[in-house]
């Protein structure tokens, strides 16, 4: 175990020198905040900051999307997509287990817990196909114990309703090779949708698909309401010749609205939102998009807009368990309490992280 | 596993970000496009535009003397495009611009399915030029073309010769538009210019300044994971040599010689007010990158597979990364300018 102090004097006096006149803020997070992240000298961990520590778990490639398994437990964390690896970490920082993909497939980024039972679910991509699969392990335990069909092309996202009942998954349509390969994605053939499951059994319940005219949008990220009715989705737009709607909600019953533009720069996000996030009173729907350095929000009862803030490269973000409050994370290493009311969005506390942190975070 | 100390991480500065002066930004952004971007789709439209000439005149006439033409149209136009491959920012971010350009890599055989169903098509209109603009992305650039000429078709066959034509004339309505779109008068460059609020991507110097660098360094990178590290694999015996850029027309060496005089450019214009003592270990870093990238076989592919020849490609991938995390760390804290981590790309 390596230890790596950082000198508090220093790093403030190095604060101070880039013209840093707003004194610090002095109390510790009172929460625990995990993302994947990169270290200024290029390697990937998956950071756990808490009251008083941060732990880097090192990763064998960029990490993606993470959850916790409840009750204190372990965190699963998958790697960017094409990933090769989901690793189960200790809250120690200790990775226990690296869980490689279904032969032939590869893991779509995104990880879900699904139960007490140690068990969870990752998106995964037949590579030959881009046919999307969720996949069932358990911790401790190589061979995978279910495999579902998602029924839809590229599979990034996924999360459950009605109480861990459904299993919602967004298939991203045909996937963009962005991220390795700069090129991509036939707006005819992205065939995005929605797919809800049965989680126990994995038996397809209903696919809601886009509009014709929405067909350059691919559905990436998700976040339930706190019922466990509705499901916020955030999309990315790979045509954008026109405006398109890059937020809704789905409701149980597979009913979707569409969000409007945000209220003061209707091309805000940039036809890309990075992560979604319903607050702890099902007031606020909030997305991030690091294309645009901007936070924005809407009410999500009637999907009116609320406003937004610029926050440079901006995309983790996640509830806190206060109403109307959230925290966003950056690629600048910084962490924002920010919090919404009908006025708008305010940044109530700063910190900040000599890390990049990459494009999702969870409280835990 | 690393536990930091409490203060360490957290660290509170709500420092807010150095003061950036917009109006440098908007000089850095205005030098670059001026004098780094603007000529280079100059020189596409005007490539690309003799490339339509050649086609239409081939498909007047077919005759297999001229199809030389072709090939020597397709390679000034392929090299006007290494030239600004890497960008994406402005008007070439709209309508799918770069993709329909240059759709690749080819992903689940898109090209050669769609190319196969163009070439066998009766629809007398699937190829007038809305329409097909409209179409799939996987036939109108560049991979389309080389496949046509390279894949033993017959170009003097009616159908053949009618597909090269409109694979060019929409090659060259694309880079036409890229023109005209940033240098309209209401245009991103003219609104940049005279500070007024920028549409279309980005809303002013600064935004352009970071997008634009983020672009310069998003060329080093495709040149590592796309065109060197994703042909090589591990090891020889799991080398994609068709994974290749460009490897019909035998320019997977000449890309690379052509991305890396392209980044050398932009990195030249970029640091034109810095001190060169302060940019001299990029320079060094890109002339050894040179250096190896010239010495690598002509056939990447084929080089990959290769145990002995694998070593110059292992040379350009350690000379590259050197020059990669050089400009990263020099070029972003002496422009000003703050790249992103989560902007650069998506998922």
């Amino acid at each position: 175990m390596h230890s790596m102090a950082i000198n508090r004097r220093g790093f403030l006096a190095g604060a101070a020198a880039l013209g840093c006149a707003t004194a610090a803020h002095a109390a510790p997070i009172r929460t625990r905040l995990i993302s994947a992240a990169r270290r200024p000298g290029g390697t990937d961990e998956l950071a756990i900051w808490s009251r008083n520590t941060g732990i880097d778990a090192p990763l064998a490639a960029r990490g993606h999307g993470l959850a916790a398994f409840g009750g204190g437990g372990p965190y699963a964390i998958a790697a960017r997509r094409p990933g090769a690896f989901v690793a189960i970490v200790e809250p120690s920082g200790q990775i226990t287990e690296r869980h490689a993909p279904v032969t032939g497939h590869i893991f779509a980024g995104h990880v879900l817990p699904v139960s007490r039972t140690r068990t969870f679910l990752a998106t995964e991509i037949e590579a030959e196909s881009g046919n999307g699969f969720a996949v069932l392990r358990r911790i401790g335990q190589k061979t995978p114990l279910a495999q579902w069909e998602t029924v839809g092309l590229g599979p990034h996202d996924l999360t459950v309703l009605d109480g861990g009942a459904r299993l919602v998954i967004a298939n991203g349509g045909l996937e963009t090779a962005e991220d390795h390969a700069g090129s991509m994605v036939d707006p005819d053939t992205i065939e995005s949708s929605l797919a809800l499951l049965d989680s126990h059994d994995g038996r397809l319940i209903r696919k809601v698909e886009l509009d014709r005219t929405l067909r350059s949008l691919s559905i990436r990220h998700m976040a339930p309401s706190p019922d466990g009715r509705h499901v916020a989705f955030g999309m990315q737009d790979k045509k954008k010749d026109v405006w398109r709607p890059l937020v809704g909600v789905m409701d149980i019953d597979g009913r979707v609205e569409l969000f409007d533009a945000p209220r003061d720069d209707s091309d805000a996000l940039r036809g890309y939102v990075g992560s979604v996030a319903i607050d702890t009173s099902a007031t606020y729907l909030a997305v991030t998009s690091p294309r645009g350095g901007r936070i924005e929000a809407w009410t999500l009862s009637d999907g009116r807009s609320v406003g937004g803030l610029s926050l440079q490269d901006v995309c983790g973000l996640a509830a806190d368990h206060r109403p109307g409050t959230f925290w966003a994370t950056t690629g600048l290493g910084e962490i924002k309490r920010i919090e919404i009311s009908p006025a708008g969005l305010a940044i109530r506390e700063n910190y900040s992280a000599p890390l990049a942190f990459d494009n999702h975070l969870v409280l835990v | 596993m690393v536990i930091r100390v409490l203060f360490a991480l957290m660290l509170a500065a709500i420092c807010a970000q150095p003061a950036i002066a917009a109006d440098t930004q908007s000089t850095i952004a205005l030098r670059v496009i001026d004098q780094y971007l603007l000529p280079r789709y100059r020189a596409l439209e005007s490539a690309t535009a003799s490339q339509h000439a050649a086609w239409t005149a081939f498909c007047k006439a077919p005759a297999r003397e001229h199809e030389a033409t072709l090939v020597e149209t397709f390679h000034k136009s392929a090299d006007a495009w290494q030239a600004v491959d890497h960008i994406r920012t402005g008007p070439v971010s709209l309508f799918l611009r770069a993709e329909r350009v240059n759709y690749w890599p080819e992903m689940r055989n898109a090209t050669a399915k769609g190319l196969s169903a163009l070439l066998t098509g009766t629809d007398p209109h699937d190829l007038d030029p809305d329409t097909f603009a409209q179409g799939s992305v996987a036939v109108q650039g560049f991979p389309a073309l080389e496949r046509l000429l390279y894949d033993h078709i017959d170009l003097a066959a009616p159908r053949a010769c009618a597909v090269g034509e409109a694979i060019a004339l929409n090659l060259a309505t694309v880079a036409k538009e890229i023109v005209s779109n940033w240098t309209a008068a209401d245009g991103p460059r003219d609104a940049l210019e005279h500070g007024k609020t920028v549409t279309g991507g980005f809303t002013d110097g600064a935004e352009a300044a970071r997008l634009l660098l983020t672009d310069l360094m998003t060329s080093f990178q495709r040149m590592l994971d796309i065109k060197l590290v994703g042909v090589m694999g591990d090891a020889a015996e799991n080398a994609k040599p068709k994974a290749a850029e460009n490897w019909r027309s035998a320019r997977s060496k000449r890309n690379l010689q052509l991305d890396l005089e392209t980044t050398q450019a932009m990195i030249d214009v970029f640091s034109e007010g810095l001190d060169p003592a302060e940019t001299a270990p990029l320079s060094k870093a890109m002339t050894d990158t040179k250096s190896a990238f010239d010495a690598l076989p002509e056939s990447i592919g084929e080089a990959a597979a290769d145990e002995q020849e694998r070593a110059a490609l292992d040379q350009a991938v350690a000379m590259l990364k050197a020059a990669r995390d050089t400009g990263r760390a020099i070029l972003p804290p002496k422009l000003n300018i703050v790249l992103g981590f989560n902007a650069l790309d998506g998922d």
